[in-house]
């Protein structure tokens, strides 16, 4: 089933046009008659569930005296208004008839709320839907009855499995309420131990609820499986995803079950101390009165730049144990000996790599040689003109040079120089970081770097 | 004088149980680290060891360390655990005793009270305690911020709340220690031992309107 979804619909800018929200859910009064109307149109007071007008004004009548008590108050207009308010939603006039009948939103609504407020158990009920989903399931013979299963049966299915698992949730939830409400009551009265039977007695029909529940719930194994294989056979992605959902809804309602069941193995325990407690209010009462003591009169104390907290003068520490020593465990490594072997690299020769190596050697004795010739134009150089600009041999060095480690080269030449010249007192080695010196096609920029004669 | 039939009962015979041999030495170094040894899981086993060897084993470390071998509660409910009793000159150095932070006291009776006296029946988690902590407890709001904060203004922070939550957790991992109660992270349970703690304070309070009396004397 493809829906349409060129046309959006925003709920919430739908519903505040408007009078919509308020003729969707109107005021008490409204509500109230709707509701009555609603009880007799099931309890059979009109068979062919249509009313008059003045059923309605009765019904507006009944629900106003139980609020104003004064009797007569009726106003024919306000009546009208609501009527024609109500007709937006609620009620449908037949004019031939004369007569009122309901909408569908109006049985909706009503039903809604009742079955909210009634918390109904049935597990019976829940069973009966499970094995009616998987006969309808197993009867599906085509693509299209399957798609309509999910639509229809599985939809209208889940909100009742979920209500019933809220129903038992609550359940619990009201009796652990009414326990801390009712001892508040009873502790004078000493009906609080009536009180924790019932509720015990209570969570044991919880608790086999749950599990009627579960046993309601193995026919979804089957639904299950039956998915599965419908998935296989038809290949659509609207059957793969309603598939994924369902499977992953049992999952979920189970995990829910599972939780109930905690909880009650939780709180069941704590009830049965509780009874154990209530032979002594007295003794509680007077923990009461010592906590309260305790927290009034404790007091802080600095012990060596800590502050500790001291108990009231004359109740003695509690020691909880004295420590127990550690053993320094001295372990024979197990993994150092024998010492295991490690693997031996065998150097293979080749004559390709003899040859490679020999010529990385080569090259860097002749570089060596390159070094000292550059030497030699610079020492040169610098007994004819007493200064010599190294940054400039530099890019010279790279530019002239051949080979493919003329940087190498020039740095080695540099760094030899200055080292040299260094080392000598009659001349003088700068380097200026306010000149940066470059040339075109090189990278490298460097500091200008000086040799003077002095 | 020992009956022919039964076997005398010594500081020692435990020892000869079959159960020993598995059981004793993690027995021993649990009641010595303070453990309260319940039914409760796999505790069991060693509860029933103790259970079976009772007399033995209490005379065992009355005589050899000067504490006492006490039980609490019963049936199901029943535990064991080591007195150190604190007056008493036990074999055991002063040095080597640990007592339990004060604060602690304080939180241990606060959950005593939340738990068995106000029916918060399905507390279990350290977060909820400690929230029930900060906000429901009106009348001894104040002083428990001081206590557990040590918060010394009445204006109620961010960060005494947060001193005081930290000081419920740790209390709460001091009660694990000593087996009061079984926690794994935020959830909790507590077990039949935590009985003890009221009992620890017993002669306290039945006599706490004495101590009132004295206190508004002051």
């Amino acid at each position: 089933m493809k829906h349409n979804d060129n046309h959006t619909f925003h709920f919430l800018s739908e519903i505040a046009k408007e009078n919509t929200y308020r003729l969707l859910f109107p005021d008490a009064k409204a509500g109230m008659a709707i509701i009555l109307l609603y009880e007799k149109l099931e309890n059979g007071a009109f068979p062919d569930k249509f009313f008059k007008e003045s059923d309605i004004h009765d019904a507006l009548l009944k629900v106003s005296s139980v609020n104003l008590n004064n009797g007569q108050y009726h106003l024919k207009e306000q009546y009208n208004a609501i009527i024609s308010d109500l007709q937006e939603y609620f009620l449908r006039y037949d004019e031939d008839k004369q007569q009122y009948s309901f909408k569908e939103y109006a049985y909706t609504f009503c039903r809604h709320a009742k079955e909210t407020l009634k918390s109904f158990f049935d597990p019976t009920q829940i069973e009966v839907i499970c094995t009616n989903l998987r006969d309808k399931l197993i009867s599906c013979g085509t693509q299209e009855k399957v798609q309509e299963w999910f639509d229809l049966d599985f939809s209208a299915f889940k909100p009742r499995l979920k209500n019933q698992l809220d129903y038992l949730d609550k359940q619990i939830d009201q009796s652990v309420a009414d326990l801390r409400e009712n001892k508040r009551l009873s502790l004078q009265e000493g009906t609080i131990l009536d009180t924790l039977r019932q509720i015990d007695e209570r969570f044991e029909i919880v608790r086999s609820q749950n599990k009627e529940l579960r046993t309601a719930f193995r026919a979804t194994e089957e639904i299950r499986r039956l998915l599965n294989k419908y998935a296989e056979q038809y290949d659509s992605d609207e059957i793969h995803k309603g598939t994924d959902a369902a499977i992953s809804f049992f999952q979920e309602m189970r995990h829910v079950l599972l939780l109930i069941d905690k909880r009650l193995d939780r709180i069941q325990p704590r009830i049965k101390q509780l009874f154990s407690n209530l032979n002594k209010p007295l003794f509680n009462v007077r923990i009461e009165k010592f906590l309260g003591y305790l927290i009034r009169n404790s007091t802080e104390t600095n012990v060596e730049g800590r502050k500790e907290l001291s108990l009231p003068d004359g109740i003695h520490p509690t020691i909880t144990s004295h420590a127990v020593s550690n053993f320094t465990i001295v372990d024979r490594k197990s993994d150092l000996f024998p010492a295991k072997p490690k693997k031996r690299m065998v150097a293979v020769e080749t004559p390709e790599l003899k040859q490679k190596a020999f010529a990385t050697t080569i090259s860097q004795v002749f570089q060596q040689d390159d070094v000292t010739r550059w030497l030699g134009t610079i020492a040169e150089q610098l007994a004819e003109e007493k200064h010599v600009d190294l940054s400039d041999y530099f890019f010279r060095i790279i530019q002239e040079e051949k080979g493919d480690n003329t940087l190498g080269l020039a740095i080695s030449v540099l760094y030899r120089a200055i080292k040299r010249y260094e080392q000598q007192q009659q001349y003088k080695v700068t380097i200026n970081p306010a000149v940066t010196k470059s040339r075109q096609g090189i990278k490298t920029r460097l500091w200008q770097i000086t040799i003077q004669q002095k | 004088m020992a009956d022919n039939n039964t076997t005398e009962i010594t500081p020692w015979s435990f020892l000869a149980d079959s159960g020993a041999e598995n059981y004793f030495a993690k027995v021993d170094y649990a009641l010595k680290n303070g453990r309260h040894i319940q039914q409760w899981k796999e505790q069991a086993f060693w509860f029933r060891f103790i259970a079976n060897n009772e007399e033995s084993i209490k005379q065992y470390y009355r005589n050899y360390f000067g504490v006492s071998l006490e039980h609490g509660g019963e049936a199901n409910e029943k535990y064991y655990y080591l007195d150190f009793m604190p007056d008493s000159r036990g074999n055991i150095p002063v040095d080597n005793r640990h007592f339990l932070q004060n604060e602690f006291v304080i939180v241990g009776f606060m959950l005593y009270k939340a738990i068995f006296i106000d029916n918060y029946i399905e507390l279990s988690s350290v977060k909820a305690f400690q929230r029930i902590l900060r906000q429901d407890y009106e009348e001894f709001k104040e002083g428990l911020f001081r206590v557990l904060a040590k918060a010394k203004s009445l204006k109620i922070t961010q960060m005494t709340e947060g001193k005081m939550d930290s000081t419920v957790a740790n209390a709460m991992k001091a009660f694990e220690k000593i087996g009061w109660i079984e926690l794994q992270e935020d959830n909790f349970e507590v077990l039949p031992s935590f009985q003890r703690l009221p009992k620890l304070y017993a002669d306290y309070i039945n006599n706490i309107d004495e101590w009132i009396k004295t206190e508004a004397t002051k």
